[in-house]
């Protein structure tokens, strides 16, 4: 879900939260409100159901009492007088004419006087067919009436009883219930005989039927045994019992039900109704004085109508509110992203390149508002600075020109030319200047005094960049200033330091090895300042390092220190001279490049000319630093010293 | 259902009827034998073996066009049968040993439900929970089963008093007597759908205490033996065979009960008929083989029938086996 969140616009993602918001607060609300009108309407329908079934038992009970007045006021009469059999037809159709209850009645009499070992001669039965009334004498042998239980209960439990719902086969030929009283002689108590009165089940039907009981409400009437003695659904009658149809079922809720009715308990209970297995409430109250009990029966969705057109209606206006609520949610929403979308869209642009672009008017002082303030300082400092960059760039790329130049200028200071005019065989010479950046402070010289007399000089400014090379322009000036006066390689260094000392307020320094090399001897005068010796690579391949002369560094006015060496070369030996740059050089793992690898090396260039010599360093130094960058001025110089001119 | 099936094959084998086809039995183009057979009571599941069997033309099947009566209430079988009314009547052992003693001899053609359903319940309230507690107390009993009950308390040793039972047990319901007289495939479950628990009730089996009589059975005057020893032996078959089509198809059963149930508007349901469907079954089938012989009345249970009706001083002397069983 939060994916599908993210996925969405701002608007519709807010319009949704807030609709899922008030949504589940409404459904909520929605739902406790419908259990409690659900309530509220089952415990008024209890209560009504209650009543009623009480009301209708009560009605019943009435009718009960009638007819058991009836049967017993015959009794009582019956009691009195001995009558005579052809007196009791008349006196059970009177009162059956004027008790419409009554289906039918019977007198057995016992008498001394009867045949045979009952004492019954006859028993008189009036009972209704259709609208007469119809004589019978049930002491007929077909009809068996000891086997009746309007006979068989009074006469074993001594006492009045309604009877079971029975056909009364041969009797009256209808499914009835009979109340049946024993009589008995007053003094010895003995059995004297019965007198009954029906009540046709069609009849309690029909009582039932025309109870109000709602439109699809109906009640019915269960005997002390379950059984239905009255039911709208008439296959039930007689046939099953509350019990048997729990079993068919299998529902152990009804048998209890059933259980607690014929018990004399009243109650409500939610139940399917027998009628056609529809949810609904029954409730139930004893029929007094009969161990009957009436049940009125009530379709859930009669009630529940109600209850769902008002849950229709409060849906239908709940839905209403929700689409109002999504129209106006969407509609905020969107004026809310409004200037976020215009501010957006200007973002964009800005950052597409155009500084210029229109940024959305600033409205009210929310968050957005003020995020549209930044936005316009942003883009306010964004074109201040891209101003001052293109000032820089423009002064850097001016820099770089001069520096350019510059170091045109300082290549051009150092001869490239290693071949002279005329030739001079005696002689291979190879120099090379690699300064660290744009310009630096190393420099070689070589000049001609006199005719076999070459000078050579290689030096390293203290620092790098412009100010060694105006530096180093300035010492190698007054360097050569100093040799061609005729001074030898010490008195010159002596002279340099003082000129370069005076109104050196950096207080920088150069170190300086030079010499003068007579190619007719092969003797070289040499002098250093403060510079690492060189080396003397032999003809037969021996590297000696040059013995060291007194003499500091330049510029610092340490005064006339200066002493100078001598060396002889013999034919076949290279002077090799180089600055700090070569045995400082670092590789990647800060190693230095080193004195030791630099001899190895130049050891390993035995025999070869001075420019493969200076190549070899060179490419060594490279292989040594691999990729890390080079940090100092790298200057090298090899002469070569192939034998004194008068020799060749 | 196998075993069931193989020992009702085995009784037909032994009966020498079922295992030969109906062609031989009686041939195609021969009339029928006409045979009125009149049942102990009104249309239930009782006879769903004999519904069946004429349903299904097992009977027609051997040979015979059988008539059904229901009998019940107001229907005297044994004067259907004296007066020729009747062929066959489906009557208990006792019933008909003591109709003989009454001078109507009649012989068994066959033993429908081989053992005793019967028993005696008592309310537990009333603190009846062993034989014993039956002494003195109001017991209703139905004729039909007055020896069988009789036999027990003498047995017991005790002395109940006892009140007629008829069609109904609202006597019993409503505390007239204490105990009553129910056969386990009806009235016992009619007590349950009148809403008691078996928990409520005690409840003493005929046959636990040794008093098994053997129930329904088929019977027709000894004299008819020429006439309608062939038939009656036909007639125990189909009858077994219909059982055991109920045993296996005991829907189509429900059914055929049912609708004699509803033609006769007999007062009782569906899950009563079935219930009693499933008790009766294993009565007439014997679970476990060699408990007795499908349709074949035992020497042994005729005697313990005959020697307890003597020591009830309702029959004198026990006719002969083999002249009493076709």
């Amino acid at each position: 879900v939060r994916r599908l969140l993210l996925r969405l616009s701002i608007a519709p993602r807010i319009t949704l939260l807030i609709l899922l918001g008030v949504g589940s607060i409404l459904g909520v609300v929605a739902f406790s409100d419908y259990r409690q009108v659900r309530h509220m309407l089952e415990e008024e329908l209890k209560g009504r159901a209650q009543n009623l079934a009480t009301a209708t038992a009560r009605q019943m009970e009435v009718v009960k009492r009638a007819v058991e007045k009836v049967v017993q006021e015959l009794g009582v009469v019956l009691e009195d007088e001995a009558l005579a059999r052809d007196r009791i037809f008349p006196l059970l159709e009177a009162t059956l004419m004027q008790h419409h209850e009554v289906y039918g009645s019977a007198v057995l009499l016992r008498l001394a006087s009867a045949p045979g070992p009952t004492g019954i001669a006859s028993i008189p039965y009036v009972y209704r067919e259709r609208e007469k009334l119809v004589r019978k004498d049930l002491a007929a042998p077909d009809y068996r009436y000891e086997t009746y239980d309007w006979y068989l209960l009074p006469h074993e439990l001594q006492v009045s009883v309604w009877t079971e719902p029975y056909y009364d086969e041969g009797g009256g030929e209808s499914l009835m219930v009979t109340y049946s009283v024993p009589l008995f002689t007053k003094a010895p108590k003995e059995f004297r005989g019965i007198v009954t009165g029906d009540v046709s089940l069609s009849w309690l039907e029909a009582m039932l039927g025309s109870m109000e009981l709602g439109q699809h409400g109906y009640a019915f009437l269960l005997s002390r045994n379950g059984s239905f003695i009255a039911h709208p659904k008439r296959d039930l009658v007689m046939r099953e019992s509350i019990f048997s149809v729990a079993e068919e079922r299998n529902d152990p809720g009804l048998r209890g039900l059933g259980q607690g009715m014929v018990g004399g308990a009243s109650g409500f209970v939610s139940f399917q109704s027998l009628l056609n297995g529809e949810p609904s409430w029954v409730a139930y109250a004893p029929v007094p004085g009969t161990g009957w009990s009436l049940a009125a029966v009530f379709p859930q969705h009669e009630l529940m109508g109600q209850l769902h057109a008002l849950s229709q209606m409060k849906l239908l206006l709940g839905g209403a509110g929700l689409a109002l609520l999504f129209a106006v949610a969407l509609w905020i929403a969107h004026s809310i992203t409004r200037p976020i979308r215009a501010l957006e869209g200007a973002a964009r642009s800005l950052a597409g390149g155009n500084l210029d672009v229109v940024l959305p008017p600033r409205e009210g002082n929310d968050e957005v508002a003020r995020l549209s303030g930044s936005f316009a300082v942003m883009q306010r400092d964004l074109k201040q600075h891209i101003v001052e960059l293109q000032v820089a760039t423009a002064e850097r790329a001016r820099i770089e020109t001069d520096l350019r130049i510059a170091r045109d200028i300082q290549m051009g200071l150092v001869p490239k030319r290693f071949t002279f005019d005329p030739p001079r065989p005696e002689l291979d010479l190879h120099a090379l200047l690699d300064p660290a950046r744009e310009v630096g402070g190393d420099f070689y010289d070589f000049y001609w005094q006199g005719r076999d007399q070459l000078f050579v000089a290689v030096g390293d400014v203290s620092g790098k960049g412009v100010p060694a090379a105006l530096f180093m322009a300035l010492g190698k000036a007054y360097l050569k200033a100093f040799v061609t006066q005729g001074l030898d390689p010490a008195a010159a260094l002596a002279r340099l330091d003082v000129a370069l000392s005076a109104d050196n307020d950096a207080g920088m320094f150069i170190t300086i090895f030079c010499g003068l090399v007579d190619l007719a001897t092969g003797q070289c005068r040499h002098a250093s300042a403060g510079h690492n010796p060189p080396l003397i690579l032999r003809r037969k391949g021996a590297v000696d390092v040059l013995a060291k002369t007194r003499g500091g560094v330049l510029g610092m006015g340490n005064g006339d220190g200066f002493e100078t060496g001598t060396l002889e070369l013999q034919g076949g030996d290279t002077l090799f001279l180089c600055t700090d740059g070569v045995v400082e050089a670092e590789d990647a793992a800060q190693g230095f490049y080193g004195d030791e690898r630099a001899i190895a090396c130049l050891r390993s260039l035995a025999g070869r000319s001075a420019e493969e010599i200076v190549r070899g360093i060179r490419n060594d130094v490279q292989a040594f630093a691999g990729d890390a960058p080079q940090s100092d001025d790298i200057t090298l110089l090899a002469l070569r010293f192939q034998g004194p001119t008068g020799a060749r | 259902v196998t075993r069931r099936r193989t020992s009702a094959l085995l009784v037909a084998s032994t009966l020498g009827l079922a295992a030969i086809p109906s062609g031989q039995v009686q041939s195609a183009s021969a009339p029928a034998f006409p045979l009125r057979l009149v049942l102990a009571a009104a249309p239930q599941a009782r006879f769903a073996g004999c519904y069946l069997a004429l349903d299904r033309g097992i009977y027609r099947r051997h040979g015979l066009d059988v008539m059904i009566e229901s009998g019940g209430a107001g229907h005297d079988r044994l004067r259907s049968l004296r007066e020729g009314r009747a062929d066959v009547a489906v009557l208990d052992l006792s019933e008909a040993l003591l109709a003989r003693a009454a001078g109507l001899p009649l012989a068994c053609a066959g033993q429908i439900v081989n053992r005793s359903n019967l028993a005696i319940v008592a309310w537990k309230d009333r603190g009846i929970s062993k034989l014993a507690d039956l002494d003195g107390r109001r017991m209703s009993v139905r004729d039909r089963f007055l020896p069988a009950c009789r036999a027990l308390v003498t047995g017991s040793n005790v002395r109940p008093v006892i009140v007629p039972q008829h069609d109904t047990l609202n006597l019993f319901l409503l505390r007239g007597v204490e105990a009553c007289s129910v056969l386990g495939y009806d009235e016992q479950h009619l007590l349950y759908q009148a809403g008691v628990d078996a928990s409520q009730l005690s409840c003493f089996r005929l046959a636990e205490a040794g008093i098994d009589f053997p129930e329904d059975g088929l019977y027709a005057l000894a004299s008819n033996k020429g006439r309608l020893a062939t038939a009656a032996r036909g007639l125990l078959a189909a009858t077994l065979e219909g059982w055991q089509h109920a045993a296996d198809h005991p829907d189509e059963a429900l059914a055929a009960v049912m609708r004699r149930v509803q033609e006769a508007g007999v007062l009782t349901n569906r899950t009563h008929m079935r219930w009693m469907l499933e008790q009766i079954i294993p009565s007439i089938l014997p679970e476990t083989s060699g408990t007795w012989q499908p349709g074949v009345l035992s020497r042994r249970s005729y005697q313990a029938a005959c020697d307890w009706l003597i020591r009830l001083e309702l029959l004198q002397q026990a006719p002969p086996y083999e002249e009493f069983v076709w």
